[in-house]
Order: C-alpha cells, then sequence, then structure tokens
C-alpha cells in the first residue's frame, strides 16, 4: 500500500487524468506508429523486398560504386559520408555537407545514390536536403512514413519532435500519478472480476497499466531524450555553452578522428577496410561513415553491429588515405565515456533493438498494451461523465482516434502499394490515403449505430487485403520467397493476416464498459480536480 | 456571511493559479535552465560529451521531479523561493558565461 492522505491521492488522481487528456489521443497515436517503428527495418524489407542474387549491403564490392559516385558529385558534398542498407538491403550512400538553417539548426544537404548491389552500377540519383531526399526515395517510403509519424506527426521540425517530447514527459507524468494513486499495488496487478462483465474492462485497464508501468516509464523517459535532444536540448546547452552556435557540438560527437590536412589524396580500398573491421568483431557493419572524403585526413569509421551480450555497436578507424587502422571509437565523442554509452543505450532501449527479432516482438508487445491501457482510460473518463455533453463528445472522438487509426494505417500501406503499381511518387499518396481514412472514420463515428465494429470490420478487411495487393503490385509471391532468404516477408504477411482475424473477431464482441454509478475498483475512479 | 465565504473562494482561486503558474511555466523555465547550466558544471569526460548529452539525458527526470515537488509542497512560498532560485542561480551563470567568464 502506498500512503497518500485523501487530499493528496485526490490531487494526484486529477494530475494523472488531467495530464492524460489533453495529449491522450497523440500519445495513443504514438504508441500505436511506435509499435511499427519498432519493426521499421522489417516493414521495409516487406514493402520493397527485392530478390535475386547478390551479395549483402556492405559486403566487400561496395569500394569501386562509391569512388565511381563521387567522382559525378561537387566536392563540397565530399566533406561527410553516410553508407548504410536500407529497404531490401539497398545499399544507399549520401555524400554531403552540414550547413546551417536560418533558425540555427544543423541540416545536411548533398547527393543521395542507391547502387545495385549485383553490379556495382547506380539505380538511382537524387540531390537535395537529406529529409526530402529520404522521403522521395520509394523503396524505404512506407517505413519512413510511419516513422515519421510515430516521431514527428508529421508536424514540420521542430514542432513535430517537440510536440512528441512534450507526449513523452506527459507519459512520464501520467506513470508516476498512476502508480501512486495505487491504494493497492499488488493486489491491482492480480485482480480480473470475469464474472462482472462491466468492470472487466476497468480491471484490465489496472492491470495491464500496473504490469506495463516499469516500460511505461523507460518508454516515456527514453522517448522525451530522443524527441527533444535535437530540437530543445541542442539550442539550449549552445545557448549556454557555445554561443548559440551547434556546430562545435557536432564537431565534439564526431571526436574528430585524425589531424587536419586538406591536401588532396585518393581513397584507400574501403573493402578492405571491411574485412578488417569483421575480423576484429567477429560481427557485420551496420553503417560506413568517411568524413572528407578524398583528402589526407580522410577517416573511415566503420560501425558493426554489436554482438550477443552488448547493446552498443563497435566503431572502427581507418585512415581513408591509406588504409591503415587507427583506432577503436565509441559512437559518440573521442573515447569511451558516460555521455556516449548512455546515448547508445537509449535507442538500443527504445526501439528495442538488443535481441534481435525477440527484443523487437517483445517492445511490440509492450507497446501494444501501453496503447490499450491509454485507449481503455480514455474510454472509462469518458464513459463515466457521459451526462456532460462535452465529454459526451470527446467519448465519440475517442472511438474515432482509436478505432480509426488502425483503419489509417492500413490504408497507408495499400496507398504505397497502388502508387508503386501505378508508377507515381507514394508520399503524396500516403498521405492523402491517411486523410481520406481519418474523414470515413469521423463520418463512420458520426453516422452509424456501431462505429467501433465496423471501424474493426474495416481494419480485418484491409489488413487481410494487404499481402495480396502486396504481390499484385510487383512484390514477390510466396513461392519465390520459400527458396529464398526472405523468409521474413512471408512472417510479416501471416502477422497481417493473424491481426486481421483478431480485429475481425473484436468487431463481433461488444465493448462492456461500466455504468457511471458501478462501484469503484481498487484503483481510485478518476475525479476532477476539486 | 457572504462576504468571508467569497473571500475564501477567492483566495482558494488564487491559490490554485499561483500552483499551475509554479508548476507550469516556472518549472519548465527551472528545468531549461537547470540542462543549459549543467554544461557548465558537468565535467566533459575523456570523450568530451558528457557536459551536453548528460544534461539533456537529465532532463525528462528534472522536468519530473520539479513538477511533481511544485504540485505537493504545501507551503507554496517556499515552491517558489526553491523553484526560482535554482533559476536565478542558473541565470546568473547563463549571464556570467555571456559576459566573458569561464570555470
Amino acid at each position: 500500500m502506498i500512503p497518500l492522505s485523501p487530499k493528496r491521492t485526490q490531487t494526484m488522481m486529477a494530475i494523472h487524468g488531467w495530464a492524460g487528456i489533453p495529449l491522450a489521443l497523440l500519445l495513443y497515436v504514438v504508441l500505436v506508429t511506435g509499435m511499427m517503428a519498432v519493426f521499421s527495418k522489417e516493414i521495409g524489407d516487406w514493402s520493397s523486398a527485392s530478390l535475386g542474387d547478390a551479395p549483402a549491403a556492405l559486403d566487400p564490392g561496395m569500394s569501386r560504386s562509391l569512388v565511381a559516385a563521387a567522382a559525378t558529385v561537387d566536392p563540397r558534398f565530399h566533406e561527410a559520408v553516410a553508407v548504410y542498407p536500407v529497404a531490401g538491403d539497398r545499399l544507399w550512400a549520401f555524400f554531403h555537407r552540414h550547413d546551417v538553417a536560418p533558425d540555427g539548426f544543423v541540416f545536411a544537404h548533398g547527393v543521395g545514390f542507391e547502387f545495385d548491389r549485383r553490379d556495382g552500377r547506380i539505380v538511382e540519383r537524387f540531390e537535395g536536403v537529406e529529409d526530402d531526399i529520404n522521403r522521395a526515395h520509394e523503396p524505404r517510403g512506407l517505413a519512413k512514413f510511419l516513422v515519421d509519424l510515430h516521431v514527428s506527426l508529421h508536424i514540420p521540425f521542430p514542432w513535430g519532435m517537440l510536440l512528441t517530447g512534450a507526449i513523452g514527459l506527459a507519459l512520464l507524468v501520467i506513470t508516476i500519478s498512476g502508480l501512486l494513486v495505487h491504494r493497492y499495488l499488488i493486489r491491482d496487478l492480480f485482480t480480473l472480476r470475469r464474472r462482472v462483465p462491466k468492470l472487466l474492462s476497468r480491471d484490465l485497464h489496472a492491470v495491464a497499466g500496473s504490469w506495463n508501468l516499469p516500460f511505461a516509464v523507460l518508454l516515456a523517459f527514453t522517448g522525451s531524450y530522443l524527441s527533444l535532444f535535437v530540437p530543445l536540448g541542442q539550442p539550449v546547452i549552445a545557448q549556454f555553452g557555445y554561443g548559440g552556435e551547434q556546430t562545435p557540438m557536432f564537431e565534439l560527437f564526431e571526436g574528430a578522428a585524425l589531424a587536419e590536412d586538406p591536401t588532396p589524396a585518393p581513397m584507400s580500398d574501403i573493402d578492405a577496410m571491411l574485412i578488417d573491421a569483421r575480423s576484429r568483431s567477429g560481427t557485420s557493419p551496420d553503417r560506413v561513415d568517411i568524413l572528407h572524403w578524398g583528402r589526407q585526413d580522410a577517416a573511415v569509421l566503420v560501425s558493426m553491429s554489436p554482438d550477443d551480450r552488448d547493446l552498443r555497436p563497435t566503431r572502427y578507424v581507418y585512415s581513408g588515405a591509406n588504409g591503415a587502422f587507427v583506432a577503436q571509437r565509441p559512437g559518440l565523442g573521442k573515447a569511451p565515456s558516460a555521455g556516449g554509452a548512455a546515448n547508445e543505450f537509449v535507442g538500443g532501449l527504445h526501439f528495442g533493438r538488443f535481441a534481435g527479432v525477440a527484443s523487437k516482438a517483445l517492445w511490440f508487445s509492450l507497446a501494444f498494451c501501453l496503447a490499450y491501457v491509454t485507449l481503455s482510460g480514455l474510454l472509462l473518463w469518458t464513459q463515466r461523465r457521459q451526462a456532460t455533453v462535452l465529454w459526451r463528445r470527446f467519448g465519440h472522438v475517442t472511438i474515432w482516434v482509436g478505432y480509426g487509426l488502425p483503419v489509417a494505417l492500413a490504408s497507408i500501406a495499400l496507398a504505397y502499394f497502388l502508387a508503386r503499381a501505378a508508377g507515381v511518387a507514394s508520399y503524396g499518396w500516403m498521405l492523402a490515403a491517411y486523410f481520406c481514412a481519418a474523414v470515413i472514420a469521423a463520418l463512420t463515428c458520426w453516422l452509424a449505430s456501431d462505429p467501433r465494429q465496423r471501424l474493426l470490420a474495416a481494419t480485418a478487411s484491409l489488413l487481410a487485403a494487404l499481402p495480396l495487393v502486396r504481390w499484385l503490385s510487383g512484390g514477390p509471391s510466396w513461392p519465390q520467397l520459400v527458396g529464398s532468404d526472405l523468409g521474413m516477408v512471408i512472417a510479416v504477411d501471416l502477422a497481417l493476416l493473424v491481426g486481421a482475424a483478431w480485429a475481425l473477431r473484436a468487431s463481433r464482441r461488444p465493448l462492456e464498459m461500466p455504468e457511471p454509478a458501478e462501484p469503484a475498483s481498487t484503483v481510485d475512479a478518476p475525479a476532477a480536480p476539486g | 456571511m457572504s462576504v468571508p465565504q467569497t473571500t475564501a473562494t477567492s483566495t482558494t482561486v488564487a491559490r490554485r493559479w499561483a500552483r499551475v503558474i509554479l508548476a507550469g511555466p516556472l518549472v519548465l523555465l527551472c528545468s531549461l535552465g537547470i540542462m543549459g547550466g549543467a554544461n557548465l558544471w558537468v565535467p566533459p569526460g575523456a570523450g568530451g560529451v558528457n557536459d551536453i548529452v548528460l544534461p539533456i539525458l537529465l532532463y525528462p527526470a528534472v522536468w519530473t521531479a520539479l513538477f511533481f515537488y511544485a504540485c505537493f509542497e504545501r507551503r507554496i512560498g517556499r515552491g517558489y523561493a526553491i523553484v526560482g532560485g535554482l533559476t536565478a542561480l542558473h541565470a546568473i551563470v547563463f549571464a556570467l558565461r555571456t559576459s566573458g567568464w569561464s570555470a
């Protein structure tokens, strides 16, 4: 039992409710899209699977592709090169420089290439700001759209990330206040009154919320850090410590690998560096970053995937001019430090990237549970206030967002495949599908007698259609996939079909909610601030 | 009888607004000041990034702690003194820094 005076409990309950209500619907959107973001790599591979015998993107053989591409790029974009695999293990390289926007934020501007892994030729070339290029590169369109929805709700920088950061802080407040208002926390972990259907939904909210408290704190803490780092943390620190300039901080993050020497020099064989890095770490490379391409002080940073016992990737530095191994470096800074390690842990913990698909599946399930807690909390809150017109309308909005969002997300995927089949840019189609689905869901809530049932049925139909549409729009079929190393595409198809069956089953079950006059559970009922 | 009741109600409303201002904008300002100011008193460490990463990493914890403190401090005057004092302290550090002072 957590001892709190009745007045403090009432205040805490008011904080729990009123911190949640203004942002809870957005929190729900962030949680559901976060479930997708956990599997962003798999979604990219699923939506743009590329069949054919080819070496892995960062296998030896890419050096000549980079050298050929560099010759076609304006030398001012040789300041830095980022090389990494994208959707379907396509090889992507971005030659760029860092510019400072009028608002003081630093952004990357340059030329991006997709290479054919079989013969190294350039498949596509883009020039512009990094975010615009990534959006225009069709193979990762669907995964990027979903990740951007999670990270910034598609609101322009910096406002979107500030908003998701604020949502993270609100989740922290909701979680801590939720913990403190439990009169009997241990009992709440196990209380499910199955024989009283109208109390079951309240008990499920309390049980799911209680078990998820540690995970909610973890997500809220890491999420607000990741969202606020660039749009809030960097400018504030720059004001205090660096006269308002953010560029010096980037130099500290990179931890200057080699002494400055702008003398032109040809690049050494990067393939040989990748082979050496593999032999040192025993794992495979995740990405390669090259600083000062074509100069005597060129540095090649090879980031290796972490082994099974570590969350942090290993990073090796090589001289780009002579290919010599220079040092092992942390991901951030010039030497291992608490800050650098913490930064790497946070990313791995937030997205469940520490034990392959198993940890991602666990994170997906926990985030699903949290999304359920958020939605059921809102439904309980509005149900208790049905007598008030405003809360009754807010209850309709909750149904609209809660059950309309899965329809909208499935519609985005459908639009992506249809745009690809039509040979047009997918971003506009996905955005249009998202808003169209939102409008149709709103009309359903307005006109239908049981909008929840119809929206769940629509979700089931769309999810069931996606594997077929993926195949009909040019994706590989199951027989083609069976013999390849892309079995994961079949796994995602099956997961969608399971999701469709679950949504269909849920649509046929009525939602049992407590009457406003029902007796309270062991969790104090939400109350307006007194 | 009605005059004392009105006075009591208006006092309660004023106290509530005072707490809202303390837990809202003042706590936000104070936590931002602590994050920026920590860049000056957290050692950079061997990697040279601790003074940047750790203040930002701890920002959610600092804000949350100050928020709950502001909500539950019984003596609101003391709440203003502590939150205001922390803000003022870091404002002074910022002013000294911008005027050329270094630790």
